[in-house]
């Protein structure tokens, strides 16, 4: 039987309707696909950011807050550790390695970090992956006025090995003061990695240390002006750091660790477990993901609604068309199952439409997200929870055609062949 | 004798509690004579076509086509009977607008295997077939691939004709056809319909209120209120 040709004939001779009602579904599909694509890589970008870190330390704060600040570049840290208790913190038996960080400056809106080259050796993303460089090295032990830049700063503001940077005293994009007495100068760009590393600038902490010696609470000491070189001459050793990153010997002694960290009489400390914190941002971030993917659910169910009211409000326009088939020996059960086969025909090139589209909006807008969120949208097929949720919608699209079917039905054993 | 239709004290009524709008005592039609139902507008023509093609069932009585109790059987058995024995034309608006002219005519051929047999059967394929129709109802060949759209509305009841002939059904039924044409093109449709329904002995049941058609029919059955004008 040619059903299937009649019935898509026949939408084509309706198909200004049918173009717009298809444009209806495949957006309220495409919404829902792109809400949850960029859900779940938020998530993976997310987790993929920090791997190998046992424990993030530093000064008494909330837990996510520090997760946020030290690893995500995001919120500002209002304490810091004293250079003493990071001593101790490295010195430890149970310690293998740790990673010191200083934030709190800037680079054209890019944050700068002041670290060691611990950094370089032991910071791992994604699945256990060390930082590479892709230009240049890493810098010297023992010289202060050197820069290492994530990808996307040089890419972005064009810098290349050699070149001199000056840095912007906090975090502005447009600080008025900068450390321009004491510029420092490219001698690494690392390798792309997809998380917030891509968009810092890394400076050695005697460095950090060297552009504030002659400031104090974030202004510059009024008559004290301390040369690029004579600030050699001093000890650069900093007081404090912002957070230090640890890697334990034996994982097993993390959590006791923690909590010796949590406890620790000297100073007030917050350490916490970088794949636990992450998980309490989900818990939070779920409630605004759930209200999200409802909406998008929402507005499917809608369009799911317009389409049918669009069929049945055609439907007596097409009362003609339904006495010639009946005319030529179709069965009632005949037209009702044409009406299902075109709601269905809706939801399957709803969808494919839709996923086309997701693609398209994806491959046109991923860069732009990849740079301005560090977040890389995945041109993929729905995974398979989602997938299967498209496969109900596939299934209520065809049984929705029960709706307008069924009118069909009553309206055609009504009209016999007098439709007029 | 093989009879085309053959109707025993049928009566129908559109409301159980309404008097029956049709009330047919007798009629027999041999296969291959023709039948001319004429009435005035409301007399009950169209019910009576609808209750001949199976669409609807009477009451009371009983309606043979073919020598077989149609009206007895349910809806499925009768919807197979008329895609296989009866080609129907309507007052106007026969073709979906959304196919050619060939695309309708070959529509039978689609839904009934019966009609599709007897067309290869005959003219080897159906697209011959389809020739064979429309060129015997003097469709000009340039439009068979149009759609129909672009036909004047003669052309479009000789189509119609053209299918309703597709696979030689027994029985065509044809409901007002000529009331939307010009004199000219009734008297072409009707000898055209006429000749080509008894060259393949099918039974032509025709409807229209327009009496001075009865000339092209063996028999003429009056219904309702035209037999008070007689009075
Ligand atoms: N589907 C229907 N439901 C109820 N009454 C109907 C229906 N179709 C027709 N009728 C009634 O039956 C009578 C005969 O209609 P019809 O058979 O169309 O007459 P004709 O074709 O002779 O003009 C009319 O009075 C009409 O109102
Ligand atoms: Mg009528």
């Amino acid at each position: 039987m040619n059903w299937i040709q009649l019935a898509l004939a026949s939408l084509w001779n309706r198909r200004s309707t049918v173009v717009l009602t298809l444009a209806m579904v495949a957006l309220s599909l495409c919404l829902l696909l792109t809400v949850d694509r960029i859900r779940q890589d938020t998530r993976s970008s997310f987790a993929n950011t920090l791997s190998g870190t046992d424990l993030i330390i530093g000064g008494r704060t909330g837990n996510l807050n520090l997760l946020l600040y030290s690893v995500f570049r995001i919120g500002n840290a209002t304490n810091n550790i004293s250079w003493q208790t990071y001593d101790d913190i490295r010195n430890n038996n149970a310690v293998a390695w740790t990673i010191p960080i200083t934030l709190g400056d800037s680079h054209h809106g890019y944050r700068v970090i002041g670290t060691n080259t611990d950094y370089f050796e032991h910071y791992q993303y994604g699945r256990r992956q060390n930082l590479a460089l892709q230009k240049g090295r890493a810098f010297d032990r023992d010289v202060v006025y050197e820069a290492v830049l994530g990808h996307e700063v040089a890419q972005v503001l064009d810098y290349d090995l050699g070149d001199e940077i000056v840095i912007a005293h906090g975090l502005g994009r447009t600080s008025f003061e900068n450390h321009d007495d004491k510029p420092f100068v490219v001698v690494g760009i690392l390798a792309p990695t997809g998380t917030p590393v891509d968009r810092s600038v890394h400076i050695p902490l005697e460095g950090y240390t060297a552009i504030h010696i002659d400031w104090q609470s974030g202004a510059r000491i009024p008559g004290l002006t301390i040369s690029a070189e004579e600030a050699l001459e001093r000890d650069l050793t900093p007081d404090s750091v912002t957070a230090v990153f640890v890697g334990m010997k034996s994982r097993i002694q993390t959590f006791q660790f923690q909590r010796r960290i949590n406890e620790y009489r000297q100073e007030p400390l917050s350490a916490i477990i970088p794949g636990a914190t992450l998980q309490e941002l989900w818990q939070m971030i779920a409630i605004a993901e759930n209200a999200l993917i409802a909406v998008s659910f929402m507005v499917v169910v809608t369009g799911t609604l317009g389409m049918v009211a669009v069929i049945l409000a055609g439907l007596n326009e097409r009362r003609r068309e339904m006495a010639i088939l009946r005319a030529l020996g179709a069965r009632p059960a005949h037209i009702l199952g044409l009406l299902m086969l075109e709601s269905g025909f809706y939801g399957l090139l709803g969808l494919m439409l839709a996923i086309l589209v997701h693609w398209g909006l994806i491959a046109a807008v991923g860069l732009w997200v990849q740079s301005q969120y560090g977040i890389s949208l995945a041109i993929t097929l729905p995974d398979a929870t989602l997938s299967m949720i498209l496969g109900g919608f596939l299934v209520t699209t065809f049984l929705v055609g029960l709706v307008p079917g069924w009118k069909a039905y009553r309206q055609s054993l009504a009209d016999g062949l007098t439709a007029n | 004798m093989s009879l085309a239709l053959q109707i025993e004290s049928l009566k129908f009524r559109w409301h159980p509690k309404a008097e029956p709008i049709l009330s047919i005592d007798a009629l027999e039609l041999e296969l291959g004579q023709s039948l001319f139902i004429q009435g005035a507008s409301g007399s009950g023509k169209s019910t009576l076509l609808n209750l001949m093609a199976g669409v609807l069932t009477p009451q009371q009585g009983v309606i043979n086509l073919l020598d077989q109790p149609v009206s007895k059987w349910r809806g499925k058995q009768r919807d197979q009977f008329r895609a296989h024995h009866i080609g129907y034309i309507f007052q106007q608006f026969n073709l979906l607008p959304y196919l050619t002219v060939m695309a309708n005519v070959l529509l039978p051929c689609r839904l009934s295997a019966g009609r599709k047999k007897r067309a290869l059967e005959a003219y080897g394929t159906l697209e011959a077939s389809a020739h064979h129709w429309l060129g015997q109802l003097n469709i000009p060949q340039a439009l068979w691939q149009r759609p129909v759209t672009e036909l004047s509305v003669g052309q479009q009841q000789r189509v119609a004709a053209a299918r309703a002939l597709m696979g030689a059904p027994e029985l065509i039924i044809a409901d007002e056809p000529t009331s939307a044409l010009d004199q000219d093109n009734v008297e072409n449709f009707m000898s055209v319909l006429s000749q080509q329904c008894a060259a393949i002995g099918s039974s032509l049941i025709f409807v229209s209120h327009d009496r001075y058609l009865a000339k092209w029919f063996d028999q003429t059955l009056t219904l309702g209120k035209a037999r008070e004008v007689a009075a």
